[in-house]
């Protein structure tokens, strides 16, 4: 395609890394050389036009309906994941390191997750995790205990918050092995900046990412029960239309070519499981749910739900149908536990961790709490069952009053906090009216936990849209970017779908 | 001593009901003090039963009834051994209970929601723990003796899901909040307790009518253990005052109630379900001989409602509080 | 195919009939209204409420007014405690499809969406006190353009099925009842009403080359009812909502109820002769017609959505019990 510039406009004018780590602009003021293509093209968009590229996605996705509810607004308030229209770019080498760093980690995660739940806790009994650290981790679920999962694939989707510190070292800042979300928007962002801005993509060896539901299909056909054949039914379990990832879950059932179910169209019928469908009952192999735990089984959990399917725990105890991500998978995302993984991938993998954590204190021990209460205001602290950011206090953003509050509760719950340092997430230039300016950004890659790891060239970068904030959250203000990952030299892209499906 | 074991729960829908799946606790723990002979399940209308054994190590009986039906019979009958445990150690002074100790039994040193201790049950627990002196055993002796003494054992004065501070408050309760009361008084002070779920043959019910052929009819029921250091678990049922022995049959434990319970489970339709559980006992190896009034043996008919509303609703028999028609057994 | 979605499907065509058809009929009447300066008002507007089958519905409300133009336009068309008035009706569509969105084409869903999301755009209130023609004009055109690209982009399996067999199923019972409620009126057979309900079914042209010249009672019944290729005779309905049901049930051993009972009022129309028909009671024959199509449309409920998966169950349906009632609105099947 030939690019007619008709006009140029510099975006960097004016632009400060403010000492951050800057994705784009090096220490030196300089682009860095794998966002030059980049940076060049858009040179060639006027503002105006950016703003153009910017309300058509949004039309677009309000149209096909890429929405999430928001909770605790008005009800069924409907809004679209803001998308920035700057690529996140990852260099092929970075992102090889940093793959085999996710894959390194999610093994040792399943590992352990076996061993508590099938196996015989040898990490517990070792000494090397504390057993009261895990049986008093609200995620650890007895009904779990005894429930397998082929080849021990306990977190067949896992999610990695991953962010960068102040000298660009990837670090691993949370786990999400329970339902992580997010993967349609990687491939909703894909596919709407190929269409609006075609140009960008010239010249740049961008890995695919549309081949995510077949590969998710075969990680779903790795953990069907023995016996369920070569053709297993897998459905896709969801809450309903009103949850707020619904969009999401419809989006992974056309992906995976799967039924989208919700409990009700679900029964047991001795200890089997079948799906209710206009021509009788059909068996189900695997169930990838985005139900919590707690909905899952009237009779073994929350006896009020009635979006879970009775008698699907004994089932699956039964081993005549597979649920993914397995129950019980909470007490891996304990942020608490998570301060021992670089511990387990020692113990179970003999190998030292390739994917840093971030240096995590443990306020259960008196002297890390001694020294947290007194650095509260320089560091981050978190609850440690929560995900989404909430509950979460920065300490240098919170008044006397929220820091003494939070010592208070520290000092009542110890087990139930974490405290972290404040990473300095790097940043990445993001459109802001005419001109753009830095804003902190994470990356949730996903991980597809089979027998041997591997993960869709990139994921989710969220971006914190407030100057200044650290969250990065969509239920807090965060938007997205599609993020690139760069082919390597000589990089068949073998695992490219070539047809561009309807979406 | 060689006791045969009825178990029996029925329901009643007033409407036809579906898909109901359940979860049966009523299979006798083969331990050291314990040894089970024979053991099986029988659904009526027929259904295939999974059993596996849960985190706590109870044996759990699954299964379900898809299609419609008006009613359900649950029976359970097993054979099981029984020796007496030996008795009560000597003293064992608080400070053996050290952080390993306590890590180990972690579970049963938090509170859930039959266990939440409120100021009374702390400071009652203190108080028996400054007359018993520095020794976990007769500490928790002397909360066994508290309890009994302080409540009055008094069907249907609670409900499942009653917690220990109400029970304290009340004065009244049945086994299960007696087994909770123990249990949380236990906790408060540091000694590790887990709640129990068996059954006890009484060879007298306290209805008066002396049983024939040593069978008698009586009721799930429920005591507490206490983890003694260097000892392992002391057993003691504070409704009859008396340590558990070879008259009890142990199903298995939890932290409470919930983790026990002997059936659960859901089922869908308009109807409502009337439920009744009984529990026949029968001496094999001698005649009942001993007699005595034991409170746990009272016989109740508790009619279990689950809400009339459409979908789901809850079938659940509580311990201590399942009633059995005796009258009806007797006539038999 | 679910039967969740196979239930969501067919209701979707159900309410996106019933919104097209109350379109319709108040388009109708407020336009003849005008025209004609009737001092009959509270009588018509009566009559539309029996032609949706709400009358009932509309009298037992705790605010009551008589029937006028503004309660009952506001009944049928913004009236969210009414779950057939039109808002509600387009709501349900888009709940239904929204909830199988997967099931759909994209195009399908992003026509329903978009239908949705621009009549609530729209200030319903304020036209329907000035000009309401356009906005009944667009839910019509808008409803049948969706009909278009269902028909255009969609696989015809068993999902497209449900969805016409509901739009057929919901605008037979439409036609019977518009009939019926032209036959016992004091205004039986005057021209002006023939031709009201020869407009509100799009049959005006198709009267016009029967060359029977002014309509009559007896030209005008025999168009809506056995004419075998107007799409809005009760006839055609019939067919085409039987056929599809045996197309749906075409690995099932034996014809389905509802097909059966099709069949039965479709070989009926199919020998039926006009002048018998107007020499009975055409009104109790009509009123036969409404009872089998609700009990169809409660046979396919009890067969596809709720009782193939416990056959035990299906002996329990209960088919129309009592004088004939309008199908409450959402309310899928009778059981006990």
């Amino acid at each position: 395609m030939v690019q007619h510039v008709t006009s140029t406009h510099d975006w960097f004018d004016g632009y400060s890394t403010d000492g951050f780590f800057d994705e784009v602009i090096d220490a030196d003021g300089k682009v860095r050389e794998h966002y030059r293509s980049v940076a060049d093209m858009l040179s060639g968009f006027s503002p105006d036009r950016l703003a153009d590229h910017e309300r058509q996605r949004n039309d677009s996705f309000l149209t096909q309906g890429i929405t999430f509810t928001v909770y605790g607004e008005e009800e069924g308030t409907e809004r679209t994941f803001p998308m920035d229209l700057v690529p996140r770019i990852i260099p092929a080498h970075e992102w090889a390191e940093l793959e085999a760093g996710l894959a390194q980690r999610v093994t040792a995660l399943n590992a352990f997750l076996d061993d508590l739940y099938m196996g015989d806790s040898g990490i517990v009994n070792d000494g090397v995790v504390p057993r009261w650290l895990v049986l008093s981790s609200s995620g650890y679920e007895r009904e779990a205990v005894g429930v397998p999962v082929p080849d021990g694939s306990r977190c067949l989707v896992a999610g990695v918050d991953v962010v960068r510190d102040g000298d660009g070292t990837y670090r691993a800042l949370e786990d999400n092995l329970r339902n992580p979300s997010g993967i349609s928007y990687v491939l909703e962002n894909r596919a709407a900046l190929t269409k609006l801005m075609p140009e960008l993509f010239d010249g740049a060896e961008v890995r695919p990412v549309n081949q995510y539901g077949r590969l998710l299909a075969g990680a779903l056909r790795t953990v069907a029960p023995p016996g369920s054949g070569d053709d297993p039914c897998v459905v896709v379990l969801t809450p309903g239309a009103f949850n707020s990832a619904y969009f999401e879950h419809v989006f992974l059932a056309q992906q995976l070519g799967a039924e989208l179910v919700e409990g009700r169209d679900l029964v047991v019928d001795d200890h089997v499981v079948y799906m209710r469908t206009t021509g009788g009952l059909e068996r189900v192999d695997v169930i990838y749910r985005r139900i919590d735990d707690d909905f899952l089984d009237p009779v073994v959990f929350n006896p009020s739900s009635t979006l879970g399917v009775p008698g699907l725990m004994a089932a699956a105890r039964a081993g005549t149908v597979t649920i993914a991500n397995a129950v019980g998978n909470g007490v891996a995302d304990d942020k608490a536990i998570y301060a021992y993984v670089p511990d387990m991938i020692r113990y179970y993998l003999d190998e030292e961790p390739r994917l840093a954590n971030v240096p995590t204190y443990l306020l259960w021990e008196p002297e890390q709490r001694a020294e947290v209460l007194a650095r509260l205001d320089e560091l981050v602290v978190k609850p440690v069952a929560e995900a989404g950011g909430y509950g979460l206090v920065i300490g240098p953003d919170a008044t006397d009053a929220e820091l003494a509050t939070l010592a208070a509760t520290i000092e009542a719950d110890p087990r139930n906090w974490i405290a972290q340092e404040v990473v300095p997430l790097s940043r990445h230039p993001t459109l802001v009216d005419d001109s753009l300016e830095g804003r902190h950004i994470d990356l949730r890659p996903f991980v597809l936990g089979t027998a041997e790891p591997h993960a869709i060239p990139g994921g989710l970068t969220r971006v914190a849209l407030r100057k200044g904030s650290l969250v990065v959250n969509s239920s807090q203000g965060g938007g997205s970017k599609d993020t690139w990952v760069l082919a390597a030299e000589g990089d068949d892209d073998l695992d490219a779908d070539d047809e561009d499906e309807d979406s | 001593m060689r006791l045969d074991i009825r178990y029996s729960s029925t329901f009643t829908y007033s409407e036809p009901v579906v898909d109901n799946q359940n979860e049966l606790r009523a299979c006798p723990l083969d331990d050291d003090s314990q040894q089970l002979l024979d053991y099986r399940v029988t659904i009526s209308p027929n259904a295939r039963v999974f059993s596996f054994v849960d985190a706590w190590g109870t044996r759990v009986d699954a299964f379900g009834l898809r299609r419609s039906h008006d009613h359900m019979e649950v029976t359970a009958e097993a054979s099981v051994q029984t020796q007496l445990r030996p008795q009560p150690p000597a003293a064992v002074r608080f400070g053996r209970m050290d952080d390993g100790f306590t890590d180990a039994h972690i579970e049963y040193c938090e509170s859930d929601r039959h266990t939440v201790p409120d100021r009374a049950i702390t400071e009652a627990a203190r108080a028996q723990r400054a007359l018993a002196g520095d020794d976990v055993v007769s500490t928790t002796m002397a909360i066994h003796r508290y309890v009994g003494n302080h409540l009055s054992y008094t069907p249907n004065s609670t409900e499942v899901g009653t917690g220990a501070s109400e029970v304290l408050a009340g004065g009244v309760g049945v086994c299960q909040d007696y087994a909770h009361l123990a249990v949380t008084m236990c906790r408060s002070v540091g000694i590790p307790a887990r709640y129990v779920s068996g059954y006890l043959f009484t060879a007298d019910d306290s209805a008066g009518d002396a049983p024939l052929e040593g069978t008698v009819v009586v009721q799930t029921h429920a005591w507490f253990e206490a983890a003694i250091p260097g000892v392992g678990w002391m057993a003691l049922d504070p409704t009859n005052g008396q340590t558990v022995g070879e008259r009890h049959v142990k199903i298995g434990h939890g932290r409470s109630y919930d983790d026990v319970l002997p059936l659960r489970g859901t089922y869908s339709g308009p109807g409502a379900s009337t439920g009744t559980a009984n529990v026949t006992i029968k001496r094999m190896d001698a005649h009942a001989t001993a007699r005595g009034r034991l409170l746990g043996a009272t016989p109740l008919q508790t009619p279990v409602g689950g809400p009339a509303h459409r979908g789901s609703a809850i079938s659940e028999l509580p311990a201590g509080m399942a009633g059995s028609a005796a009258q009806a057994q007797q006539q038999q | 195919m679910l039967a969740r979605t196979g239930e969501a499907l067919f209701w979707t065509g159900r309410y996106l009939e019933r919104a097209e058809n109350t379109a319709r009929l108040l388009d109708d009447t407020y336009h003849r209204l005008v025209e004609s300066r009737s001092p009959a008002d509270a009588r018509a507007w009566g009559g539309v409420l029996d032609s949706v089958g709400l009358r009932e519905a509309f009298e037992a409300r705790d605010d009551a007014v008589d029937p006028g133009q503004a309660s009952v336009t506001a009944y049928l068309v913004t009236d969210r405690t009414n779950p057939s008035s039109v808002l509600s009706a387009v709501g349900s569509v888009r709940e239904n499809a929204r909830g199988v969105r997967q099931q759909l084409s994209t195009e399908l869903w992003e026509e329903i969406n978009d239908f949705h999301l621009s009549l609530s755009r729209r200030r319903v209130s304020d036209e329907l006190s000035r000009q309401p023609h356009e906005l009944y004009a667009f839910i019509r055109r808008r409803s049948q353009a969706i009909t278009g690209v269902a028909s255009e982009t969609w696989v015809h399996e068993d999902g497209w099925r449900f969805l016409t067999l509901g739009r057929h199923l919901e605008r037979a019972a439409f036609i019977a009842r518009i009939i019926r409620v032209h036959l016992c009126s004091d205004e039986v057979g005057q021209s002006g009403e023939l031709e009201a309900l020869l407009r509100l079914t799009s049959s005006m042209a198709a009267h016009r080359r029967t060359r029977a010249g002014i309509p009559t009672l007896r030209s005008a019944i025999s168009l809506l009812m056995l004419s075998d290729t107007l799409p809005r005779s009760l006839r055609f309905c019939a067919r085409e909502a039987q056929a599809l049901l045996l197309e749906l049930a075409a690995d099932a051993r034996s014809a389905p109820l509802a097909a059966r009972l099709l069949g039965r009022l479709q070989a009926e129309l199919d020998y039926a002769d006009i002048d018998e028909v107007l020499g009975g009671d055409p009104a109790a024959e009509l009123s036969g017609y409404e009872r089998i199509l609700a009990d169809a449309g409660t046979a396919v409920a009890g067969e596809f959505f709720q009782a193939r998966f416990d056959l035990d169950q299906i002996h329990t349906v209960r088919l129309t019990p009592g004088p004939v009632a309008s199908p409450a609105p959402g309310l899928t099947s009778e059981f006990a």
